[in-house]
C-alpha cells in the first residue's frame, strides 16, 4: 500500500531516537537552568562558567579526562553487555570489587617494579570483580533468578565490603583519620601530570578499551553473534549461537571492564584504598551507557559530555553557589528523556509492525 | 421479527494491499444453529470473522444483525450487538480470578462499587445452566486450557453474547477437552444461542455443526446444511478444490544414499507443543520427503529436535551415517544442512540486522564472510548481492533491515542463506506460509531443483495441497509420532486426510 510513506516516517522517528540523547542532554541543561533562574542565576552566566569549568583551563580539561576515563570503561562495557540480552546493573559494585581487588594486589606485593606492578594490580581489579559477578550469573543459569535484581542488590554488599575491609583486614597500620589501607607506594601509581589537573594515563587505557569495544561490536565476528543474541534470541539459537554463553560472557566481561575501571580510578588518583573512593561512578556510567545510545561508538562523546558535566558543576558550587544536587537533577533529566525518546521509538515500531500482522 | 436469522453477511470484499483476503463472501447465520466455517489456512476464515467482530473495516457488502442493517466499526460495536469471540490465545489475566477476569471485561460501568455479588452470581447461573464447570474464585494460572476456554465463554455470555465466534477452539484441547467442549457447544444451542465454528478439522465439524460453509482463496464456494450423508471426502475436496493451482513439473524420482535417519528419537513438548515420540524415518539424496499433519502435531518440535535445539531424550539420529545425536546446533550448523525454520522473522532472521548480516550469521567467521578475527563486510555484501540475483530478492541493498522485507523476499534470503551452497540436506518447515503464489512458487522450484541435485529434502507443512505435489513419498504427523507413510502414488487428499486426524494408513486402505 503506502509502504513507502511508512518507511520514511519509520527512518524519520529513527533519527530523532538517534538524536533523542542530544535532546535528552539539552532539554536536562534547560530545565537546571530554569531553576537557577528561579534562584537568581543568570542562564547565560551558568552556561559560560559551566563550560569554564569544564574546560576553560589545562586544569578543568585535566579533571574533566580524568573523570571520563571512567566513565567510558565502564559505559562501553556496559554498552555491550546490554547488547548481549544481559540486564547487568552491579556496575557500582563491580567498579568497587575492581579497586578491591587492584589494592589487594598492590598490599601484597609491595616491592614490584611499575611495569610489572599496575598490569598485575589492574588484572587482579578485573578479575576479583569478575569473581563477583559470577554469582549472579551462576544465580540466573542454575535457578532462573533475575540478574536485574541480583545485581542491583549486590551493589551495596560490593559497598559494603570495600567499607568492612579498609576498617579490618586491610586497615591503615599507622594511625589515619579516615579509614583507608596504607600507602601502596610509587610504583602503584599511573603517571601522572601535575599541570594539567593530575590528567593521569587512565585516559590512555580508556580510549583503547573503547577502541577495542567498537572493534569487538563492529568486526569482530563474535560481535554480530552478541548482538543478535540481544535482538533475538530464538534466531541466534537457530542460527547455532548459544544465547546461554553469550549472556554470561556478557555479565563477566562487563564485570572484568568495570573491575579495570575501578583499578584505574584507584591506582590513577589515590595511593590507598578508602570506603567511598569510587561513589556512584558506576551509576554514572550507567547513564553514560544509555546516552550513548547503548553503542560503543556514542561512548566517547558520552562519556566526555558528563565528565565535563561533572567538573563544570564541581567549579560552578565554588564560582556561583551552585547547590551539588543540580547535577543530580540534570542527570534525572536526561534519564528521563532518553528513557521517552526509547519508549516512543518502541511504541511507533510496534505501530508500525502491527497491519503486517493482521494479515496472517 | 420472525426473522430466522441472527446475522448475515453480504457480498463481504476485503482486500490488503494486492491480495484479497475476502472476495464477494457471503454468510448467513441461523438463531440457534452451529454452523461451521471450513478452509485451509489462508483462505481467509481469520479475515471474515474479524470483519464480523469489527477488527478489520470493509470495502465492500454489508452486514445484517437480526434482519437489520448494522455497521461494526470496531469491537465494542459487535460486544453492544451481541457478537462474543473467543480467540484461540485467551485473553484472560492469568493471575486474576475467574471473577476479576469476568469483571475487566464489563462494558456498563458501575464506577464506584464493582457488584461483585451480583457477577458471582451470575457467574453460578451461566455455569449451572450450560454446564460449564466453573468456579469464580478459581485463579486463571490454575485451570487448564479447556477450563480456560470455557471462561472466556463464561465472559462472553456475561456480556449477553447471542452469537459466539469460536476460532479453531479444538486446536488447543485434548480430546477429553474437546468432548466437554461439545456438551457446552450442545447446551448453547439449546438454548437458541448461535455458534459460528471455524475450524479445520473435518470430523469435528461433521460431528457437530448443523450447516457448514467453506472458503477457499478468500472465495466462499459452498454452503451448505450439515446431512447424515456428507463425509469427509466432499468436505475436503472442496475445501483444497479440485484444480491444483500451481503446476508442477517432476523428473522421477532416484532416491540414492540414506543422508537423514532419525531411530526412535524422542523428545519433551515446550509449553503447548506436543514434542516428539518414537520418530522413526529415513531421508534419502534425490527425494523429497513431505510431512502433512494439522498444525500443531510437533512439526516444530521435531524440526528442532533434528537440529539439536531440543534436549533429545531417546533415540538416534544419524547424518550420512554419522550418529549427530549429541552435537549441538552449533556443530550440527557446520554439517552440509540447511535449514528453514516455521517462524520466519523469529527464529530465521533478526529482524534488525540487515540483510548481509542476516546471510552472515550462522557463520560470520568464515569465508566469504570474514575471518577468525574480522567480519569482512565487502566480501560479505558482494556475496550477499550475487545471491540476492541469484534468488531474486527484491530490496534496495544489502544493507537494509530484515524487518523492512515482504515475507516472500525474507523468505528468499533465508533460502538464499540455507541452500545458496549445495547442501546434502534441507529442512524445510512451513516455507510457504504466508507466500504469495509467486514467492511459493520459487520455494517449489528452490526445493526441487535440490531434489534433482541429489540433496534430500524433508519438506514438512500443513498445506495438503502441497506436500501432494511436491512429495516423492508422504508421511503424516500426528501427535508428535509418524502416523505412516506412503509412496505419492498411493496418496490423495483422503487418505492423507483420515491420516491426519489420526487413523492407521493400513485401515483407511481396505
Amino acid at each position: 500500500m503506502n509502504d513507502t510513506k511508512k518507511l520514511n516516517s519509520a527512518t524519520v522517528i529513527q533519527t530523532i531516537f538517534r538524536l533523542s540523547s542530544v535532546i535528552g542532554a539539552i532539554i536536562g541543561l534547560l530545565i537546571a537552568a530554569l531553576f537557577l533562574t528561579l534562584l537568581g542565576i543568570n542562564t547565560i552566566e551558568f552556561f559560560v562558567e559551566l563550560v569554564k569549568g569544564a574546560l576553560g583551563s589545562p586544569k578543568a580539561i585535566g579533571n574533566t579526562l580524568n573523570r571520563a576515563a571512567p566513565y567510558m570503561i565502564v559505559g562501553a562495557a556496559t554498552a555491550i553487555a546490554y547488547e548481549c540480552g544481559s540486564m547487568n546493573m552491579g556496575q557500582e559494585g563491580q567498579v568497587f570489587m575492581g579497586g578491591l581487588g587492584a589494592a589487594l594486589v598492590a598490599l601484597a606485593c609491595p616491592g614490584l617494579p611499575k611495569p610489572l606492578a599496575i598490569p598485575l594490580a589492574l588484572l587482579g581489579g578485573m578479575l576479583l570483580a569478575a569473581l563477583y559477578i559470577a554469582i549472579p550469573v551462576i544465580f540466573r543459569l542454575y535457578k532462573g533468578i533475575n540478574e536485574v535484581l541480583t545485581t542491583l542488590i549486590m551493589n551495596y554488599v560490593a559497598t559494603l565490603i570495600v567499607s568492612a575491609m579498609v576498617i579490618g583486614p586491610i586497615a591503615c597500620t599507622t594511625s589515619s583519620s579516615y579509614p583507608r589501607t596504607d600507602e601502596f607506594g610509587a610504583a602503584y601509581m599511573l603517571t601522572n601530570w601535575r599541570d594539567i589537573g593530575h590528567l593521569h594515563t587512565g585516559i590512555f587505557i580508556a580510549v583503547a578499551v573503547v577502541i577495542l569495544a567498537i572493534y569487538f561490536f563492529y568486526v569482530h565476528p563474535a560481535g554480530l553473534k552478541a548482538r543478535a543474541v540481544g535482538f533475538s534470541p530464538m534466531a541466534s539459537r537457530t542460527a547455532g549461537i548459544s544465547p546461554t554463553k553469550v549472556f554470561a560472557l556478557g555479565m563477566l566481561m562487563n564485570g572484568a571492564f568495570c573491575g579495570l575501571a575501578g583499578g584505574v580510578e584507584l591506582l590513577g588518583r589515590y595511593n590507598n584504598l578508602r570506603g567511598s573512593y569510587a561513589d556512584g561512578i558506576g551509576w554514572d556510567s550507567l547513564i553514560v551507557a544509555l546516552l550513548s545510545g547503548l553503542d560503543p561508538k556514542g561512548v566517547l562523546p558520552a562519556a566526555l559530555f558528563f565528565g565535563g558535566l561533572y567538573t563544570g558543576i564541581s567549579t560552578l558550587q565554588r564560582t556561583l553557589g551552585v547547590p551539588s544536587a543540580l547535577l543530580s537533577l540534570i542527570k534525572g533529566c536526561i534519564v528521563i528523556f532518553v528513557m521517552t525518546g526509547t519508549a516512543i521509538q518502541k511504541y511507533h515500531q510496534a505501530k508500525l509492525k502491527k497491519p503486517a500482522k493482521k494479515e496472517a | 421479527m420472525g426473522n430466522d436469522y441472527m446475522v448475515e453477511m453480504q457480498h463481504i470484499t476485503k482486500s490488503f494491499g494486492k491480495l484479497i483476503a475476502n472476495n464477494d463472501v457471503s454468510l448467513k447465520i441461523k438463531k440457534g444453529e452451529i454452523h461451521a466455517l471450513l478452509g485451509e489456512n489462508g483462505a481467509g476464515k481469520s479475515t471474515l470473522m474479524n470483519v464480523l467482530y469489527g477488527f478489520y473495516g470493509k470495502d465492500k457488502g454489508k452486514i445484517l444483525w437480526d434482519g437489520k442493517e448494522v455497521s461494526i466499526k470496531d469491537p465494542d460495536d459487535a460486544i453492544k450487538l451481541g457478537i462474543g469471540m473467543i480467540h484461540q490465545h485467551f485473553m484472560l489475566v492469568k493471575k486474576f480470578t475467574v471473577l476479576e477476569n469476568v469483571t475487566l471485561g464489563m462494558k456498563e460501568g458501575k464506577w464506584i462499587e464493582i457488584p461483585t455479588e451480583e457477577i458471582r452470581k451470575r457467574i453460578m447461573e451461566l455455569s449451572d445452566l450450560y454446564g460449564l464447570n466453573i468456579k469464580p474464585d478459581a485463579r486463571i494460572e490454575d485451570l487448564t486450557v479447556g477450563e480456560q476456554q470455557r471462561v472466556e465463554i463464561v465472559k462472553a455470555l456475561y456480556r449477553h453474547s447471542k452469537l459466539l465466534i469460536m476460532d479453531e477452539p479444538t486446536a488447543v484441547l485434548t480430546p477429553q477437552e474437546v468432548t466437554k467442549l461439545f456438551e457446552v457447544l450442545h447446551k448453547l444451542r439449546a438454548e437458541g444461542k448461535s455458534v459460528l465454528f471455524i475450524s479445520h478439522k473435518l470430523p469435528e465439524v461433521l460431528e457437530i455443526s448443523n450447516s457448514i460453509s467453506i472458503m477457499r482463496d478468500g472465495c466462499m464456494v459452498e454452503n451448505m446444511e450439515n446431512r447424515p450423508d456428507l463425509d469427509e471426502r466432499q468436505l475436503a475436496n472442496a475445501m483444497v478444490g479440485r484444480e491444483i493451482l500451481l503446476d508442477i513439473e517432476k523428473s522421477e524420482c532416484k532416491p540414492g544414499d540414506v543422508v537423514l535417519k532419525l531411530d526412535g528419537a524422542c523428545c519433551d513438548g515446550v509449553n503447548t507443543s506436543c514434542g516428539v515420540t518414537d520418530f522413526s524415518l529415513e531421508v534419502r539424496r534425490g527425494e523429497i520427503v513431505g510431512l502433512a499433519g494439522v498444525d500443531g502435531n510437533g512439526q516444530t518440535d521435531l524440526s528442532e529436535l533434528i537440529m539439536g535445539l531440543r534436549k533429545q531424550t531417546k533415540g538416534k539420529i544419524e547424518f550420512l551415517g554419522q550418529d549427530i545425536t549429541h552435537l549441538t546446533t552449533k556443530q550440527r550448523r557446520e554439517l552440509s544442512l540447511g535449514y528453514i525454520p516455521a517462524d520466519r522473522l523469529n527464529s530465521a532472521m533478526v529482524g534488525e540486522f540487515t540483510l548481509r548480516m542476516n546471510m552472515a550469521i550462522n557463520k560470520p567467521d568464515k569465508a566469504p564472510f570474514g575471518t577468525k578475527w574480522a567480519f569482512n563486510k565487502k566480501s560479505a555484501g558482494a556475496y550477499t548481492r550475487e545471491k540476492m540475483k541469484e534468488f531474486n530478492v527484491i530490496a534496495q541493498s544489502d544493507e537494509v533491515p530484515a524487518k523492512n522485507l515482504s515475507g516472500g523476499n525474507q523468505q528468499k534470503v533465508v533460502l538464499a542463506r540455507e541452500v545458496g551452497e549445495k547442501v546434502d540436506l534441507i529442512i524445510a518447515v512451513y516455507p510457504t506460509r504466508g507466500l504469495d503464489i509467486d514467492a511459493t512458487r520459487f520455494v517449489f522450484d528452490t526445493m526441487l531443483k535440490a531434489r534433482d541435485k541429489g540433496t534430500a529434502v524433508l519438506y514438512i507443512s500443513n498445506e495438503l495441497e502441497e506436500i501432494l505435489q511436491l512429495s516423492d513419498r508422504i508421511g503424516v504427523l500426528y501427535e508428535g509420532t509418524l502416523n505412516g507413510i506412503i509412496p505419492r502414488e498411493k496418496a490423495d487428499v483422503t487418505t492423507i486426510g483420515l491420516m491426519m486426524a489420526g487413523r492407521e494408513a493400513e485401515v483407511i486402505d481396505k
